[in-house]
This record gives C-alpha cells, structure tokens and sequence, in this order.
C-alpha cells in the first residue's frame, strides 16, 4: 500500500480507489444472476446505481425491492457500506503511508495540526472507533426496526428490511428496498425517530461522535479538562440550527395544505428536513406534491449538507459556520474570525468560500446542461442536481424518465459531490509546490 | 502655475463668491419659493393666477442673471482663467445650465437652487462629506439613497406625474422610485404612457442622481481612503502635503462629472436621428434621446418604449451607441480615468494597458470575457428560440447587446418572455455578477467574481497567495469580496424564499425576477407588473439591499477595521 501510495497525492488515491468500486460493482450488477429478470442490465444504468450507493447518495433508476435479486440487492449494500464508512478507513493509510514515508516530526505536528485529527498512532485507533461506531449504532437501529416491523411482516423479511434501512440511514444513502421509499412510515413514531436518530449520528461525523465518546468518558471519571473540539461544537450548533430553520420552514409553509394531524405534520416535516440536512434523502411523503418554497428550503438543506468526516454529503455544515463566522468578523470589523473563544485560521476560511464557489459552479453547470437535454421543469432539474451533488436522493420524481447523458452527468455529480469537498480538504495538507517567489501586493477594488 | 493652482485651495485662497452675504441669503430664498412655485403649478395641477406665472417668469430671468453676476467676474483676470475654471467649473456649468432652461422653458431657477444648496464651500463640504463617510459610512450611503427614493415617490404621487391625471398608487409610485434611484430598471407601469412628461423627468432625474450618487459615494471611498487614483495623476497634481481633504475629490468629481455629460450628450445626438422617426415633434424626440442615453450610461434600463428596444433589434447606431454607453457607465469611472485620457489616446493600446493599475487591468479582461461567453452562450442557446428567423446579422448583434444588458442596464432587444431555461439560468448568474466597482452598474462586481475564481484556482494549486497579473492580491482584499459574496447569496436566497411565499408565478421567471433586481439590472421575464404588493415591497427593499449593499459592506470594513484588543489560541476546523 505504500508503495503505491508514495507517488499519489491522497486524493488521486481515493480517486482512483472510489472510481475502481464503481466499475466492479457495476459490473457485478450488470450480470444476469443480479436481476430479477435474469437479463443483462443496461450499463450506464448500473454505473448510475452504484455511483449513487458509492457516494451514499440514494438516487435510484431501478426498484431495488422488485429488479435486484437478493445477491444484487447485497452488493448495493455492500457498496453503500464501504461509501459510507470506506474512506474514514482508508485515511488512516493514506496519511500513516505519507508519514511513515517521508515526513518529518515537524510536518507530523504540521499535520496534526491542520487535520485536527489524532496523530498518526492514533489513526489505526481512530480508524477502529470508525467501524465499532458503525458497527453498534447500526446494529441497534437495525434491532428497533426490525422489532417495530415484526409486527406487520415476517420475522425474517422485518430483520432484512431492519438492516438493509439501518445501514442505509446511517450512511446516509437513503435507498430502501420498497418502492415507495418510507412513504409506508407515515407518521409512525417509532421508525421515524429512529431513522432521524441514525441520519443524525451518520451526518455528524465520526470525529465528533469520538470526541464526544472520550470526553463524556473523561467527565465521567471526573479527568479536567472535558470539553469537546471547537470543531464539534461547531459542527453540533450549525447542524441544530440548520435542521431547525429547516424544520420550522418546512412546517410553516405545508402547515396550511396539510391533511396530518398536527403531530403528524411536526414529525414528517422534522423528517424531511433532517433527511435533507443529513443528506440521506428517505421521504415519508412525496416530494413533488410540497409547496414551493418548502422545496426551496429542501434544496438550500441539501445544498450544505452534514458535518466533515461523516457518511453525508454538501458543502458540510462547518463551512458554512466558518463562512458566517468570517461574515460576523467582517461586520463587527475585527481582524480575526473568532468562535467559541477560539481563532479560525484565514486558510480555513480560504478552504470554505472556495469549496462553496466550485459547489456552486458546477451545480450551475450540471443544471444548465440537463436544462438543455432534459423536458422536466426547471425546479425538478436544481432539485435533482443539488440532491445528486449534496449525495441526498431526494427527487421529484424524474430520476427514471432521465436520458442516458444525464445520468451520466448525474453521476459524475454524485462523484464530484462526494470527493470535491474532500479533496479541498486535503489539500490542506502537504503543500509541496509552494512558489519560492511572491508578487509585490496591488489593491483591488471590490463590491 | 501648478504651483498656483494648488495654493488657490489654501484657507486664504480668493473668495468664490463676489456677492455679499445677504445677497446670497436673498438668492436663496428666493430659488426656494421659485421651486416651491413650480411644483404647486406643475405638479399639482392648481390653477394659479396668471399674475403669478408673469412674475415667476420676471423672478426666474432675475435669478439666472444675478447667478451670472456672481460668477462671471470671478473670470475677469484673463491670466488665470484655468485656475479660476478648476475652482468654479461647477458653477459654471450650472451657469450655462440655467440660462438655457431659462430660455427654453423658463425654468432656470431648478438649476440655481441646485447651485445654492451646494454653494456653501465646496471643497469644505466635500471635505465633510469625507469625513463623514469615514465616520459612519452605512448611515451615509443608506439614507441618501433612502432620501432619493422617498423624494421620488412623492413627486410620482403628484397628479401631474400620470397621463390620467390621478398620480400613481402609493406602492407603485414607491416602487418606480425606488427602481429609478437605485438605477435599476424594474418597472410596473409602461413609463411610455403611464407618466406625463413631467412623471418621466422626475424618473429620469432620479436615475440620473442615482447614478452619479453611487459613481460619488465611490470617489469617496477613494478619498477617505487617500487612495490616489493613479500615480500620473498624483504627479499631475503635484499635491501638496497639507492638501485639503476634499482636495482630491473634488478634482475625482470633476471627472465624473464631465464623464458623463460627454457621454451623454454624444449618446444623445447619436440616438436623434432614430428617435426623430418614432416621435412627432422635435422636443419629444430630443427628450426620448436623452432619456434613452442617460438610461443606458446610469445603466438604469428605464425606456419609453412598452416593447423596451426590441423595436431597434436590427439597427446598428441604436445598438452599438446604447451598449458603448452602458460599457462605459459601467467599467468604473477609475478605468476610464485610466484608459480614457489625452495621453493613452497618444499612446498605443498596449502601452497603455501595460500602464495601468492591476484593478483596472482584471475589471476589464473580466468585463471582457464575460461579455464574449453570454454572446456565445445566448447565440448558441437561442438560435432557434428567441433569435429564430432572424438575419444572421442581427442575431449576432441582438446577442451581443443581450450579453452587454446583464452589466446591470437592462435594457433588452429580445423579448425574454420565452427565453430557454439553460438562458435564463446563465442571466442570473451575469446579473448577479453584474458590473465594475466605480461606475453605476450593480451586482456584486465583475472584479469581486474574479477575485474569488482567482481565490479559488489557488487554492487547487495549493497557493496561499491569489496572484494576478504577476501582482498578489492582498488576503484581506479577498476576505472583503468572500464576505460580500456570502452576504449578497443570502439577501438573494432569503428575497427568492420570500417570493416563493407571496407570488404564485413560475420559479425560473422569480429568480431571474429576484437576481435582476439585487443587481439592480431590470431585466424581466414580464411579471413585474402582475406581482403581488408584497412582492413588490420584496423587490423594492431587495434594489436598495443591491444597490447600496456591496459597497456598504465595503466600505463599513475598510472603516472600521481594528485590531481587537483580545486574541484566542487558534482551533483547526475540518471543511469539506
């Protein structure tokens, strides 16, 4: 591994990796033995659905219940798990192979620094809090779901279907096995807390769930100090804010046309919009019927998504704290962006407006060219684009009636969505091409 | 003699006035009751002794003379009559200004109470002004464009203002106002044949305020900054250390103002000819060219036609003089200072490109290259939709002109009721982006989109410096314009939600709607005049937010930066 890895930048790595499932796991679905009708399966189709489980976005052109057979419908989940959690694992070997290669004490503090993540003796540990999290909170929530739906189905079909949604929420993928997405939950209370639970713990990153785990370990002990990272705190507060805003949004606007009891109504519109923020994209009603401006809330949601390091997709949540936060500075005309008594890099800052713009212009794109091969209308268009770029797999609705060259735009999207962000973020670390010249500085004018 | 012309500005420079005190405390009341006159006639409609008209003509001819008596002495020593024309132009112009109304129309008097109400030391006015916006910049910027759209709306409210005699309603005359202050565009009366002539001049003179008002507030910024234009100038002005602060400005607004009354005088003769053939007499068709020329250079978009230009789609002069205009209304008066002088028309092009500042250089290759992509995008996009059966000439042409219109004039030569999704979502993103710092367009600034692109490709090379044109840009410069991005898409996002609320019109026509109202652009897909009165206090709030928003941001931090006295440990967040 690295000896591969010496000559390719971590992100060329994961590039390349995530692009290799992709073709295998297409492939493997192209087969006769993974459909239902025993037939070769259209190419770009399965590209399109493993893309989409790849990046745990959700977006689907096929009814995975009724056209994947059982050995087809296992490879999607496989491929959703390793979307999910995959690159978390596969860091701590990207990073450790670089270290152990060529870097420095110096570049390793460097390093430690600008990822705020353990060092790299802690990265084999952090890669295992990885899959035990995953590990334990899937498997409780596939326990509750599958308890909630013996009631209605077969034992084991209600544990199939308890794992395959577990899994999916929280990875953040939002596939289901039935056709009607979760529309069948309704207003049921138990699995919708359930999901909203898993979705939030998927979409908050493992770094926060880890230092959230050691410092209530640490409280409990009684160890100073126990406060959790600027960076959780960041992540906690822009997500309670963003998934309330949303949630009250939502509400206000389908309140008036809503035939849920009041209830009912408060709990499907907290649904859709944790499922939005989180970027899972399960729908317990039907998108197309909402009312625009809800629709509008759904897209900004998607569009910033969870939190770093976390099965979710967007721009993530602490770039747009960071954002606010340098927009705050600004206002209150102060030289540093502060938060939680704590400085914010201006590189930090650079990292964020800059992921946010490229999100933004290849949205743009992606929307202009469907808008010229696709009959759909322009709000079902930003929809599907944003919910592929964001990895929800929210849609009005379009997704299977797409041409071929939008799914694959669609596609690449997804891809784009799930590594772009990631990418920026890695290129924080090591910095090699640094010009030995800076140009003399010259006042612009802006605004 | 530069010697001499820097010690006029001196405390004990010669006095400006040759009257005495009382006399101009006369002068001045007097053009106060003269206005107050005007508007009770002309506005009100109330029908007035005719005694009264006599006398108002006698008062008016009083006046303009008694102006004349003031200043042309100050020009009776030949030897220094530049120094005295630096120091006095301004009245000098209103000189000339008020004498033609005078004989015109009989209504001189307008230009010299405009005169005495800016009388009052100039230089030490623009001085205070300086100061002023040093102190408290937004209270500044916020309450003169207030002030302009309040004004306005009265006036419209007049009954004289609309062809059937009873003014416009409270929420439409607010909106018209506020599009004409803020040089925007929008409209929800046809201006054609709603307004009476009178109702026109005051929209016309509202955008023509607007227009130099915000090209002013900029030269401002330069001044309370100390920011010198360009180093020729510095030399040519052979400042002095202890120059007074309005100094500068004053020399900046000579500039503007001169600027302007070229390029709209000559957009004026050049837009004679075709308006001579859609007008039946001469004074109608000399004010449609006026009106049209100041429109496009104020990069407002206001026209006289119900169909805006599309009635001049295949005529060249029309098309090429109303995008000349708009261009340079909208590249920034400090470009044009650069590029338009005595010495670059000498010059060779290259010469002078490569002699000019960094700003200047990145506004126009972004203005550049902008305008070449929307021709592209809107030929190709609408060849077989809006441009279809069309020479091929005039396709190219009406495609330039659609690319051009998004700098924020909004005026447009295609209808754009129709026009493709794919189109419609490139014109938000052009009159978003919309035109150069320094001049009357809006939008968050052809150079701020740069800056943040530039800011971008450094950041996928791994720089931490964002170069252009072998200059580094400083960090703060790019903080100040991702700050005006961020805010600008959240005035947008939270206009567009809003809209969503009140109007039930398609979501492609609202946010073109919306983005061509945060840039102050006015362009429409036609459904101004169906929105709701909510909408229209939406979009009304949304022009003023686009209008003074960018550049108040701007200019609150370059105010108020300090260093704060507390610095935390720094904390690592991950993005992305």
């Amino acid at each position: 591994m690295s000896r591969i890895a010496k000559g390719a930048t971590p992100v060329q790595i994961l590039v390349t990796g995530f692009a290799l499932i992709v073709l295998v796991s297409a492939i493997l679905l192209a087969m006769p033995f993974s459909s239902t009708r025993h037939v070769f399966q259209p190419f770009v189709d399965c590209v399109f659905m493993t893309a989409s489980a790849i990046s745990t976005t959700g977006l689907v052109v096929a009814d995975i219940g009724k056209d994947y057979t059982l050995f087809g419908q296992l490879v999607m989940l496989i491929v959703i798990q390793i979307g999910g959690i995959g690159y978390m694992c596969f860091l701590p070997l990207v990073v450790g192979s670089l270290l152990r290669g060529q870097m420095s004490i110096s570049s390793r503090m460097i390093l430690r620094e600008s990822m705020a993540r353990p060092t790299w003796l802690d990265m084999v540990k952090f890669a295992r809090v990885i899959v035990v999290s995953t590990v334990v909170i899937e498997t409780i929530g596939a326990a509750i779901l599958a308890w909630h739906w013996s009631a209605t189905m077969p034992l084991d079909a209600a544990i199939y279907a308890g794992v395959w949604h577990s899994i999916n929420a929280f990875c953040t993928a939002g596939m289901s096995i039935w056709s009607d997405n979760m529309m069948r939950i309704g207003t049921l209370i138990v699995p919708n807390l359930a999901l909203i639970l898993l979705e939030l713990a998927g979409g908050i990153g493992f770094f926060v769930l880890y230092d959230i785990a050691r410092q209530s370990k640490k409280m409990v002990r009684g160890i100073h100090p126990h406060q959790i990272t600027t960076h959780s705190r960041l992540a906690l507060t822009v997500t309670g804010i963003v998934v309330g805003i949303g949630t009250v949004v939502v509400l206000l606007t389908e309140w008036p046309h809503s035939s849920l009891s009041a209830g009912g109504t408060i709990l499907t519109a907290a649904f859709q919009a944790v499922s939005a923020e989180t970027t899972t994209g399960f729908n317990s009603v039907d998108i197309a019927a909402m009312s625009a401006p809800a629709i509008f809330m759904l897209i900004v949601l998607m569009f910033i998504g969870a939190s770093p390091n976390s099965t979710g997709g967007g721009i993530k949540t602490t770039t747009l704290g960071v954002m606010v936060a340098g927009l705050w500075a600004v206002l209150k005309g102060r030289e540093d962006i502060t938060m939680f008594r704590r400085r914010i890099p201006y590189k930090v800052l650079h990292s964020a407006f800059s992921l946010t713009l490229a999100a933004g212009l290849w949205c743009t794109i992606v929307i202009g060219l469907m808008l010229l091969i696709e009959p759909a209308t322009f709000v079902q268009i930003v929809f599907e684009v944003v919910s592929a770029f964001g990895n929800v797999g929210l849609s009005m609705g379009i997704t299977n009636s797409l041409s071929e060259m939008s799914r694959l735009l669609l596609s690449a999207t997804m891809f784009f969505g799930r590594l772009g962000p990631l990418a920026i973020g890695f290129s924080l670390i090591g910095r090699s091409d640094a010009p030995l010249h800076r140009f003399a500085e010259e006042e612009v004018y802006v605004g | 003699m530069p010697f001499r012309r820097a010690n006029v500005l001196h405390p004990d420079s010669p006095p400006t006035s040759t009257l005495p005190a009382w006399m101009e405390t006369m002068m001045t009341t007097l053009t106060g009751l003269l206005v107050a006159y005007f508007l009770t006639y002309h506005g009100l409609l109330i029908h007035l002794p005719l005694q009264l008209g006599v006398v108002a003509r006698w008062l008016d001819g009083f006046l303009v003379v008694l102006l004349a008596v003031e200043i042309l002495p100050l020009y009776r020593n030949r030897r220094i009559w530049r120094q005295s024309w630096y120091q006095n132009w301004f009245d000098t112009v209103l000189l000339a200004a008020a004498l033609a109304a005078n004989l015109l129309h009989g209504w001189g008097g307008v230009f010299v109470f405009l005169r005495q109400v800016v009388h009052h030391g100039r230089h030490e006015a623009l001085g205070r002004f300086v100061d002023a916006l040093a102190r408290r910049p937004i209270a500044l910027l916020a309450a003169s464009f207030a002030a302009l759209a309040v004004a306005g709306t009265g006036l419209l409210l007049l009954p004289a203002a609309t062809t059937d005699g009873q003014g416009l309603s409270l929420v439409n005359a607010f909106f018209t106002a506020a599009s004409a202050a803020c040089v925007t565009g929008l409209t929800v009366i046809d201006i054609g044949s709603v307004l009476t002539q009178f109702g026109q001049t005051v929209v016309l003179v509202l955008f023509q305020l607007g227009g130099i008002g915000i090209m002013t507030f900029y030269a401002g910024l330069a001044s309370a900054l100390g920011v010198r234009l360009t180093i020729a100038q510095r030399k040519s002005l052979t400042m002095t250390v202890e120059q007074p602060r309005g100094f500068e400005l004053a020399h900046t607004l000579r500039y503007v103002l001169i600027l302007t009354i070229i390029a709209e005088l000559t957009g004026t003769a050049l837009l004679y000819p075709r308006m001579a053939e859609k007008f039946a007499t001469t004074d109608e068709a000399l004010f449609a060219s006026a009106f049209h020329a100041i429109s496009a250079f104020c990069n407002a978009g206001f026209g006289l036609f119900a169909d805006n230009l599309v009635g001049f789609q295949a005529d060249w002069l029309v098309n090429l003089t109303i995008i000349g205009l708009i261009v340079l209304g909208g590249i920034g008066f400090s470009v044009a200072h650069e590029i338009i002088t005595r010495r670059s028309l000498r010059r060779s092009p290259r010469a002078t490109w490569r002699g000019i500042t960094t700003h200047s250089r990145l506004a126009l290759t972004a203005t550049g290259i902008l305008i070449l992509i929307a021709t592209l995008a809107f030929f190709l996009f609408e060849h077989f939709n809006a441009l279809a059966g069309l020479p091929i000439g005039t396709k190219v042409l009406a495609s330039v002109f659609q690319a051009v219109t998004p700098r924020t004039a909004g005026f447009n030569t295609v209808s754009l009721a129709s026009l493709q999704p794919v189109t419609i979502i490139c014109w938000v993103l052009l009159m978003f982006i919309g035109a150069s710092p320094g001049g009357t367009g809006g939008g968050i600034k052809t150079t701020t989109a740069a800056v943040l692109l530039l800011s971008v490709r450094s950041q996928f090379r791994g720089r931490d410096d964002v170069e252009y044109g072998g200059r580094t840009i400083p960090k703060v410069t790019v903080f100040r314009a991702a700050a005006v991005l961020v805010l600008s898409a959240l005035a947008l996002l939270i206009a567009f939600g809003t809209l969503l609320m009140t109007e039930k019109q398609p979501f492609a026509d609202l946010l073109f709607e919306t983005a061509s109202a945060f840039g102050t652009v006015g362009l429409s897909t036609g459904i101004t005049p169906l929105l709701t009165a909510a909408g229209k206090l939406v979009l009304t709030v949304l022009m003023y937010v686009g209008r003074i928003g960018p550049l108040t941001f701007v200019l609150a931090m370059r105010a108020r930066e300090r260093t704060s006295p507390v610095a935390y440990p720094t904390a690592q967040i991950m993005v992305g």
